[in-house]
């Protein structure tokens, strides 16, 4: 069953049309990424998810359920992080998301809420007043407030922006676990496409309103063009010697050489020019499988704008 | 399970008592009636008004005041919470704008409930050996708890549609300036049929003429109920158009 099915939704500002026949299907239990440069319709796409805001045609159902029907039912079945949210800086943790819990008519208890604060590693600022924390430190509780009524849809805008690179890690940890544990369906949209390679299991990349892109973040890779750079030893090292089928040579500096790998995975790439005796010092990964995926969906989009 | 209108209320009444905000209220609150009461008191012209007259002043300082006060809190009800990126978390949960809507205004009720236990004893100390001091009391609590109710639901209906909070106060600045104004022409103009409608539609200028009335020239309730019955169907209108009209959409 899937968990959000969007069917050609459409949204304007005025004469601005954000969304333009979006259709994008989220299964129950997965964790989808959701992609695409600023201004693509991201953020509009998931403030009306949430209910936040009005859409002028398509369908948005979630757990099987129309989104405008059954929005009271809905909005205690899902959760988000907003990407810009404000605390309130007098309270302490305890009793913000005491507030929430209230909100959400959970019974929460305290041991329940310290509970969330050390699955956040808030614990031990509990006592401290919310308007003192440092940005990440808002973001973990942010994503506390955003776990207070067990979700089984999590909506997360920039979750890890902010953070450090052992918060990061921890988030990543404890988004895994909840999808593992609770298989919470989990929407994350972000512009670190390492969060969503480490995290995700589909994607969808949105451009100019329309989902021009949506598949297995896995099944990708086997049809993904790397690009790699390598060192050659030998400085005057002729560069279209190293061009096969699945290897075209990009340009050379001194004794480095831009490549991009197709069809095949760098390893065996590196592999086949070493059996051609072409003297690598040394292969740098240039752009993983996403962000080549990422730019060859908006950057063909661009181009097929301006011809 | 806890109704979200409630939550919503006492995390206002909370932030109130506990932030530097409520703390400014209350001092700036004690501050103004501290001076106008001194004034009333020890001023050599003003020491000479009969205590009713000194009575109705300070009641319409107190009535002008809450209003004020209404009026900036309704501002910033939505437009600043949306400023501070405080409301789309709000938004996320159940509670329907409607719902945020009503806390915020029952929670003016609150806030007018306590200004007017801070301003009792200055209207008691001001008016204390003068005729209808109980009355005009009564008759203050009950006036301006309407009025709280509309000029925070009027601030909070422009809070909803204008995304800053200081556009949304100079809109409802406006307002109250325009409701205040009918009451600043001459009596001349007043007495007109025109000035007598215009004075009548106005809940501003009833609840001050009403006090006028009770407190100095000691009319009976039976002559004031057209004036209250007027204050009390516009609150009512504005109140359940401010409520009807909240959308999470409007966001």
């Amino acid at each position: 069953m899937n968990a959000v099915n969007i069917i050609d939704l459409k949204k304007s500002y005025g004469s601005n049309l954000v969304l333009d026949g979006a259709s994008m299907h989220i299964k129950e239990g997965e964790i989808y990424g959701l992609l695409g440069p600023n201004g693509a319709g991201k953020s509009t796409l998931m403030r009306i998810i949430l209910g936040l805001m009005s859409y002028d045609d398509g369908k948005i159902e979630i757990f099987g359920l129309e989104r405008k029907i059954a929005a009271k039912k809905l909005s205690r079945q899902i959760n988000a992080l907003p990407e810009f949210f404000e605390l309130y800086g007098w309270m302490q943790s305890i009793e913000y998301l005491q507030l929430f819990a209230d909100l959400y008519g959970v019974n929460c208890n305290e041991t329940r809420i310290r509970k969330l604060l050390a699955e956040v590693g808030l614990d031990p600022f509990e006592r401290k007043a919310v308007g003192d924390y440092s940005q990440g430190m808002k973001k973990r509780l942010g994503l506390a407030r955003a776990l207070i009524n067990d979700p089984k849809l999590l909506i997360l805008d920039e979750p890890t922006n902010g953070l450090d690179p052992n918060g990061r890690r921890e988030i990543h940890d404890l988004l895994l676990d909840l999808n593992r544990k609770n298989g919470t369906t989990i929407i994350l949209s972000t512009h670190i496409l390492d969060d969503v390679e480490r995290l995700c299991s589909r994607i969808g990349i949105l451009y100019n309103g329309k989902l021009r892109y949506e598949g297995m973040l896995l099944q990708n890779e086997k049809k993904q063009r790397y690009r790699y750079r390598f060192e050659v030893a030998d400085a005057t090292f002729e560069p279209t010697s190293c061009t096969t089928d699945h290897i075209r040579f990009i340009r050379q500096e001194d004794r480095w050489v831009e490549c991009e790998i197709d069809g095949i995975a760098p390893y065996k790439a590196i592999q086949s020019l070493l059996e051609h005796d072409i003297p690598i010092n040394q292969a740098i990964s240039l752009a993983g499988s996403l962000e080549y995926l990422y730019f060859s969906v908006t950057q063909e989009e661009k181009m097929e704008k301006i011809s | 399970m806890k109704n979200g209108v409630y939550v919503l209320i006492r995390k206002e009444l909370k932030e109130l008592f506990y932030s530097v905000k409520g703390l400014f209220f209350f001092l700036a609150v004690s501050l103004i009636l501290s001076l106008f009461s001194l004034l009333l008191i020890t001023n050599t012209e003003l020491s000479l008004l009969d205590n009713a007259q000194a009575l109705y002043m300070i009641s319409g300082i107190v009535l002008a005041l809450m209003m004020l006060i209404s009026v900036v809190y309704g501002s910033d009800a939505i437009a600043g919470e949306r400023e501070r990126y405080t409301l789309e978390t709000l938004l996320i949960t159940p509670l329907t704008m409607k719902d945020i809507v009503t806390a915020k205004l029952g929670f003016g009720v609150f806030l007018y409930m306590l200004l007017f236990a801070i301003a009792a004893p200055y209207i008691i100390a001001v008016g204390s050996s003068g005729q209808n001091m109980t009355t005009g009391l009564l008759y203050l609590f009950a006036i301006g708890l309407m009025l709280s109710l509309l000029y925070s639901a009027v601030g909070i209906f422009v809070s909803q549609r204008i995304r800053s909070f200081k556009n949304s106060l100079l809109v409802n600045l406006a307002i109250v300036l325009l409701s205040a104004s009918p009451i600043l022409i001459s009596p001349a103009l007043r007495q007109s049929s025109i000035g007598k409608i215009a004075d009548y539609l106005n809940p501003f200028a009833d609840a001050i003429n009403t006090l006028d009335a009770v407190i100095i020239d000691s009319e009976p309730f039976s002559m004031q109920t057209l004036r209250l019955a007027m204050i009390a169907g516009v609150t009512l209108i504005i109140v359940a158009t401010t409520i009807a009209g909240a959308k999470k959409e409007a966001l």
